[in-house]
């Protein structure tokens, strides 16, 4: 928008709804106190920035050779400069040999990558199916347990720790070959608690060593058993010196892989370290605003970072006492979601100051960037909008702003200009070439917009090119607040709704994806298998059933009821007669055994003894055989039954 | 002889076997542990899986006399042991010695030979020696018998007593090769191998040095510890409910030799439970005889057997 119409407008009505001026925004002072800011405090931007130098920093490359000492800031400058012409561009068949490797390179991290977690998973499958097999294959508790030949496992119960302790004091004592074992025991446990082997009662000295999986550990340990089993077994003197490298062993054993850890993390955190110098600190991106909000305290007004994302502000209407939300959008892009809130919150009575290029502003807004070649943009402070001073419910009457007399100027590195579509706006700054407007502030709903078309102003490396700060500030004195909430870089992305959102936009979609490849692959190898359904196993000693099913066939068959009463009294003479040997007091009395230990009368024992030894001796069929063969069964049955 | 010297020849005997043998490592060196041990070793294992050949690589490679014995129906003792033969130019009786006196002994298919004949051999394994016509006469040194049964067919076969049983030192199973080393084994004989000619095997001993081998092996430190445990893994074969018969002491004295000779093989003086565990299912398996109710649960005596070395602790620190 030209100058002469955006006066118009700004004179008739626009300004009548603007916010309330600040007064305590000084342009006249705010040189001098950048100053102090950048010599009390340290804004390493210009002396050490961080390189390489973002393409917004080296957008700001212009004021580096402006600002006094900023010697560091122009030598990254340069240095960023030089780089993209430094690069070789691919062309041709290099390009599609650069595409292949950059393929396979990606591939070799993912191989990396699956080899790392197979070195994990492995040996915990292997871990788990071992104690899957072993709880399995474990021997039944046994009623008449056998002493152990010696003292079995109670080093390998103890804390490797403890264990080397104890043998140390062990040592202290003379007592050598006890604490050799003990040695040996505290490497055992320590192993045992990597999953490098299994620790079990029956396991000899040399298994541990064959099934130790620590490749590293086995050396160490194959010499401590090999002295300790010279000690142990072949009555070898434990000397001083066979003890003290036993100990030197254990100890690289229990301790090595927390040394190794610790080393590691000295390394990583060397790594962390170094990369710590080039990790980000206050202050040194020549585009960041950490100068402006400095500034803006020296003038008084309140500056704090904004506490939630911008996609949560909360829609409470217009509040004088709220802050200002600053957001540049260069550092600051709105996705969809926080945009449309947004513009939502502005609607309801926020106040938005909005930097950076107009084209990523909201769309509802109407703005858009204008073309413009000029560098140099008078701003005008804001002195007083008026009557209507303080109210800030947008409904009050239109009256005339006061501006400062005296105009400061900017000088910039890229000239910058925005309209908006609406014609409601209020011009803070015009370049001095073109007359266009750089800075406007519009009503949208019962909140301010207040859109500046470049964040220069706005940046460290802006700001502390000398004269740039006094227009920084007359421009916020259009903000209408003291008050000030400078939105984070993050604060533009809407919250996950979702875990599965969260996990997608923190890069994991990839992950995610392989990860339910590989449960498929998985099922498909083994848990197909494993949840088809399975045939019952069949009941212990079927083909003896059967065969019992089948010799009753065939005696009833060929009605042999008394040959197979007669075989029948034939085992159970035998069983009974077993157990009569123990029972002297029976005086070999089978059907008084029977008697006494089925709890029957005597005479039905008898009686049934007797009909049953009579088919033993092959006499002729009687017809109630079977009847004898069921009563004798049932008597015989309680007696084993007594037994076991 | 030194343990240096013991372990030297121990490989060169295996090395020399195994030129021949391939991929039979456990029969192999079970056979030479045996030797060594003064045992005798009883072989199970299909037809054509080359158990003979172990026998004759084993003779050859140790310079013993070799003799082989084919096991039948008809066969009398007079045919092992010899006997006396009426001269009729001198007119007195001579005795004619047989088979058995040989230095190691192939007695293959024993089972098919009547208890009678498989007696002959009982006072032979156990005290070296035979007697004919009241006579006694001692055999050569060493004296090995590798005995060969075939698991599979019963039928006109003669199962071998337990007292029979109990004088070989172990019984080694020889199962089908895997693919590999059937592969390795039908190159070999495409490229020319004649199993039946093996003079190609030079003599890595002599039985002299086997003397020796074995005097060295009596040696070897036995600690107390070792001897509990040998006598509790063999105690827990008596009262394993699934076993009706367990080992004898004499299994106890087996398992302490054939460890010992494993201690030596391996060039140390003392024996530990590393020398112990991997002879125990050989030397107790034909020495058990399993319940009828778990021989029909399918229980085999090796999966018995290694229940009870899961189920005893190896010797240890008491500290």
């Amino acid at each position: 928008m030209r100058r002469s119409a955006a006066g118009a407008l700004a004179v008739g009505c626009i300004l009548a709804v603007s916010p309330v001026a600040s007064a305590a925004l000084d342009p006249q002072r705010a040189q001098a106190d950048v100053q102090d800011a950048t010599r009390e405090q340290s804004f390493p931007f210009c002396s050490a920035p961080h390189e390489p130098l973002s393409r917004r920093a080296l957008a700001l490359c212009a004021h580096a050779g402006e600002i006094p000492g900023c010697d560091g800031f122009a030598a990254a400058c340069a240095k960023g400069r030089e780089t993209p012409e430094q690069r070789p561009a691919l062309s041709g068949p290099w390009a599609t040999i650069g595409g292949i490797l950059n393929v396979l390179a990606q591939a070799v991290v993912w191989i990396v990558v699956l080899a790392l977690l197979l070195a994990v998973i492995v040996p915990i499958v292997r871990a788990l199916r071992g104690r899957r097999v072993e709880t399995k294959r474990a021997p039944e508790p046994r009623a008449t347990a056998v002493a152990a030949p010696v003292e079995a496992d109670a080093p390998l119960a103890s804390d490797e720790e403890e264990l080397l302790r104890r043998a140390a004091e062990l040592a202290a004592r003379g007592e050598n070959a006890a604490a050799l074992e003990l040695y040996l025991a505290a490497s055992l446990r320590a192993l045992s608690k990597r999953g490098a082997l299994r620790l079990a009662p029956h396991r000899t000295n040399g298994e541990y060593v064959r099934a130790c999986s620590d490749a590293i550990a086995r050396p160490a340990l194959r010499d401590i058993v090999r002295d300790v089993d010279r000690v142990k077994f072949g009555a070898a003197p434990a000397g001083a010196g066979i003890l003290e490298a036993a100990g030197r062993r254990a100890f690289a054993i229990v301790r090595g892989l927390p040394i190794a850890l610790l080393l590691a993390s000295l390394a990583l955190c060397a790594g962390c370290e170094g990369y710590a110098d080039k990790a980000r600190r206050p202050g040194d991106d020549p585009a960041g605003l950490e100068l402006l909000g400095e500034l803006l305290r020296r003038e008084g007004a309140r500056v704090e970072p904004l506490a939630t994302s911008l996609a949560s502000l909360p829609l409470t209407g217009p509040d004088a006492a709220a802050p200002a939300v600053i957001v540049d959008v260069e550092r600051t892009p709105l996705d969809e979601d926080t945009a449309g809130h947004v513009v939502a919150w502005v609607e309801a009575g926020g106040r938005l100051v909005l930097a950076g290029d107009p084209a990523r502003w909201p769309a509802a807004f109407g703005a858009s960037p204008a073309a413009t070649g000029a560098h140099r943009v008078t701003v005008r402070a804001l002195v007083s909008r008026g009557a209507d001073d303080g109210d800030d419910d947008g409904d009050s009457e239109a009256s005339t702003p006061e501006y400062a007399a005296d105009e400061q100027h900017a000088e910039l590195a890229e000239g910058a200009a925005v309209t908006f579509r609406d014609a409601a706006e209020r011009a803070a700054w015009f370049d001095d070439q073109t007359q266009y407007a750089g800075g406007l502030v519009r009503g949208a709903g019962r909140g301010y917009v207040f859109g500046v078309a470049t964040d220069e102003l706005l940046t460290n490396a802006g700001l502390a090119r000398p004269g740039n700060a006094a227009a920084a500030v007359a421009l916020f004195s259009h903000a209408g607040r003291m008050s000030f909430a400078i939105a984070d870089p993050d604060d533009g992305v809407a919250p996950p709704s979702t875990p599965l959102a969260a996990m997608l936009r923190a890069g994991l979609g990839p992950g995610l994806l392989h990860a339910f490849v590989a449960c498929v692959v998985l099922f498909l190898a083994a848990g197909v298998r494993l949840a088809r359904p399975k045939p019952a196993p069949p009941p212990l000693r079927r083909a003896f059933a059967e065969h019992v099913d089948a010799v009753g066939a065939l005696y009833a068959r060929t009605r042999s009821a008394a040959h197979a009463l007669a075989a029948y009294a034939q085992f159970a003479d035998e069983r009974l007669r077993e157990r009569l040997s123990r029972q002297p007091s029976q005086g070999g009395n089978v059907a008084a055994f029977l008697a006494a230990r089925a709890g029957v009368p005597l005479e039905r024992s008898q009686r049934v003894w007797a009909r049953a030894v009579e088919a033993r001796g092959g006499g002729p069929p009687q017809g109630d055989e079977l009847a004898v063969l069921a009563e004798l069964r049932a008597m015989v049955s309680a007696v084993m039954a007594k037994d076991t | 002889m030194d343990a240096i010297r013991f372990q030297q020849t121990f490989e060169r005997i295996r090395l020399q076997v195994a030129r021949v043998v391939v991929g039979q490592e456990e029969l192999v060196a079970g056979v030479i542990v045996a030797a060594i041990a003064k045992g005798h070793v009883l072989i199970e294992g299909a037809p054509g899986l080359g158990k003979t050949l172990v026998a004759r690589a084993l003779a050859a490679a140790s310079g013993c006399a070799f003799k082989r014995i084919q096991f039948t129906p008809d066969l009398m003792p007079s045919d092992i042991t010899g006997s006396s033969v009426y001269s009729r130019e001198t007119g007195k009786f001579t005795f004619v010695a047989g088979p058995i006196f040989a230095q190691l002994l192939l007695a293959d298919e024993i089972n098919r030979a009547p208890a009678k004949t498989q007696s002959a051999l009982l006072e032979a394994m156990q005290d070296h020696q035979v007697t004919v016509d009241g006579t006694s006469r001692a055999l050569p040194s060493p004296f090995v018998v590798l005995a060969t049964q075939n698991p599979v067919e019963s039928q006109g076969t003669y199962p071998l007593p337990e007292a029979q049983l109990d004088r070989f030192l172990f019984k080694l199973t020889v199962s089908d090769p895997p693919p590999e080393v059937e592969r390795t084994i039908v190159r070999h004989h495409a490229d020319g191998f004649d199993p039946t000619d093996l003079s190609a095997l030079v003599p890595a001993t002599s039985p002299a040095e086997i003397a020796e081998m074995q005097s060295h092996a009596r040696g070897v430190r036995v600690d107390d510890a070792i001897v509990a445990y040998i006598v509790e893994l063999v105690r827990r074969t008596r009262d394993d409910r699934a076993i009706e018969l367990g080992a004898s002491p004499r299994a106890s004295i087996a398992l302490l030799k054939a460890a010992q000779v494993i201690a030596a093989a391996e060039g140390r003086e003392f024996v530990t439970p590393d020398d112990v565990k991997p002879m125990v299912a050989a030397v107790l398996r034909h020495r058990v005889m399993l319940h009828p109710d778990a021989q029909l649960q399918g229980t085999s005596p090796d999966e018995r057997i290694d229940e009870i070395v899961r189920a005893v602790p190896v010797p240890r620190l008491a500290a």
